[in-house]
């Protein structure tokens, strides 16, 4: 609907052009006839824009300087452009892509992947581990301090692995490294992974530990000392305890790398279709455009 | 044989039965072209571009009017045509030859030397003017002014929304306007020459 009257401009030149084309409805060119009869000036342009009509209307033809008919050897059958007839459902395909991505990227970044909730998940796994690590810590690094003689030292190395394996909880480097640092002696071997081992291996492992590897220390006195054989037990049992909460711990927080690992083909999957699709699309926009 | 008829048999390869066609519609694609480009030899060459696209493309004509798909696709190889010319310009010699020589056709028996030298001197004005315009504006306008195809189809054509289309033409016929009273002088009707600008 034209408001011919709004401004006396461009709104005006369209309804008079609207007029002289017949685009107006009956009640606007009623209207606009009514504004016609009143103002003269009106009335002149709309004349002079009707003459000039008239005049490209006129304009002769001209006669066609040649055939543009096709030669039947070089145009045999019409190219099959399958391109073009797969436009629209490659606009669909595209949109529905873009659409998927969206949602699992979105789904990606909900669970704490790309490290939004990654670190409040990964608290939650190790918040036991993180109770007990600091703790077991600072208890080997005393009793190491407070060694004197070769049944203390055994002890304690019996006494440091079940150390280690609380701290083997903890899964940061951190706290790797700050057993190592706590723990001087040479015989308390930080890699053996004794939360995992039954009482038995315990007891081989450490009957074949070096006799000088701690260097001041002298070998371990195992076999005569029946308190270092409770103190396996004990240290056992906690390994035990240890392990069974960090399952527990795994069970309860949800772990974000292994959420990473399984959304992360999917997106690479639909991004890389995503891709694919724009770039046919837009190709076949193009061509599409250009008939 | 109807038109459809024609069409499917293209479609299936039938250069004969597309010829056909193409004896129909190309004084009406040679003209458009050779309005919206302002050069008969430019007009050849989009004319037979048009026909050779169109024949190529015509597996994705899905119905409709065949005369309105055809004139898209007239008017986009001139959209092509004319920006190739912007990047590369063409001899403003050989464009003057041109004009010259293609007010030929507009000789008539009944015409007089002096009315015959008028009308030449009218569509000059007029091509000239047509020519200023912006490329977007011109194509409308030949469309509706000179093809007489209504808003709604000119949409179509050209891809555009209705309100542009009204809004081309009339920035176009404004234009005109104001180019034919500059230039037209005498050659115009009386009721042309009213002054009626700066209102």
């Amino acid at each position: 609907m034209f408001d011919f009257m709004r401004d006396g401009g461009g709104r005006q030149q369209e309804a008079i052009d609207a007029y002289l084309d017949n685009a107006l409805t009956p009640a606007e060119r009623a209207r606009f006839e009514a504004q016609m009869a009143a103002d003269s000036r009106l009335r002149a342009e709309v004349e002079q824009l009707r003459l000039l009509r008239l005049q490209l209307r006129a304009m002769p033809r001209r006669r066609v300087p040649r055939s543009f008919a096709l030669n039947p050897a070089a145009y045999s059958r019409p190219k099959a452009q399958p391109l073009l007839q797969l436009y629209p459902a490659l606009r669909g395909a595209t949109a529905l892509s873009a659409f998927l991505l969206i949602f699992v990227l979105a789904l990606g970044l909900f669970r704490g992947q790309f490290g939004v909730g990654a670190p409040e998940a990964a608290q939650v796994a190790s918040v036991t581990s993180e109770e007990v690590a600091p703790a077991a810590v600072e208890e080997a690094a005393e009793e190491a301090a407070q060694l004197t003689n070769p049944e203390e030292a055994a002890d304690s190395a019996n006494e440091a692995p079940a150390a280690e394996s609380e701290l083997a909880a903890a899964p940061t480097a951190e706290a790797a490294a700050e057993l190592a640092a706590s723990a001087p002696l040479g015989t308390i071997t930080t890699t053996l992974p004794t939360e995992e081992l039954s009482f038995d291996q315990a007891q081989v492992v450490e009957a074949t530990l070096p006799p000088n590897a701690g260097g001041a220390v002298e070998p371990p006195a195992t076999e005569t000392a029946p308190p270092a054989v409770e103190t396996l037990n004990a240290v056992a049992q906690e390994a035990a305890v240890a392990e069974a909460d960090e399952a527990t711990a795994r069970q309860e927080a949800p772990a974000p790398a292994e959420t990473s690992r399984s959304l992360l083909p999917y997106q690479i999957g639909l991004g890389a279709l995503f891709l694919l699709l724009l770039v046919l699309w837009l190709v076949a926009r193009r061509r599409v455009r250009s008939l | 044989m109807n038109e459809e008829s024609l069409i499917q048999q293209a479609q299936k390869g039938d250069v004969a039965a597309f010829n056909r066609l193409v004896v129909q519609y190309q004084e009406l694609v040679f003209n458009v072209a050779y309005r919206i480009m302002g050069d008969p030899a430019a007009a050849e060459d989009v004319a037979q571009e048009t026909f050779i696209t169109a024949y190529q493309s015509l597996r994705t004509f899905r119905g409709g009017s065949f005369k309105s798909w055809l004139i898209r696709v007239a008017t986009n190889r001139c959209y092509d045509e004319l920006r190739r010319r912007k990047r590369r310009p063409q001899s403003s010699l050989d464009e003057i030859m041109d004009e010259n020589e293609s007010f030929a056709f507009l000789r008539s028996p009944q015409d007089g030397p002096e009315t015959h030298r008028q009308r030449v001197e009218l569509a000059l004005t007029i091509e000239r003017c047509l020519k200023d315009l912006p490329d977007d504006q011109r194509i409308v306008t030949v469309l509706s002014d000179v093809e007489g195809y209504d808003y709604q189809e000119i949409a179509n054509i050209t891809r555009v929304s209705l309100g542009t289309v009204k809004s081309r033409i009339s920035r176009a016929r404004a234009k005109l306007r104001d180019c034919l009273q500059l230039l037209g002088g005498e050659l115009l009707p009386p009721a042309y020459r009213l002054d009626t600008r700066g209102t």
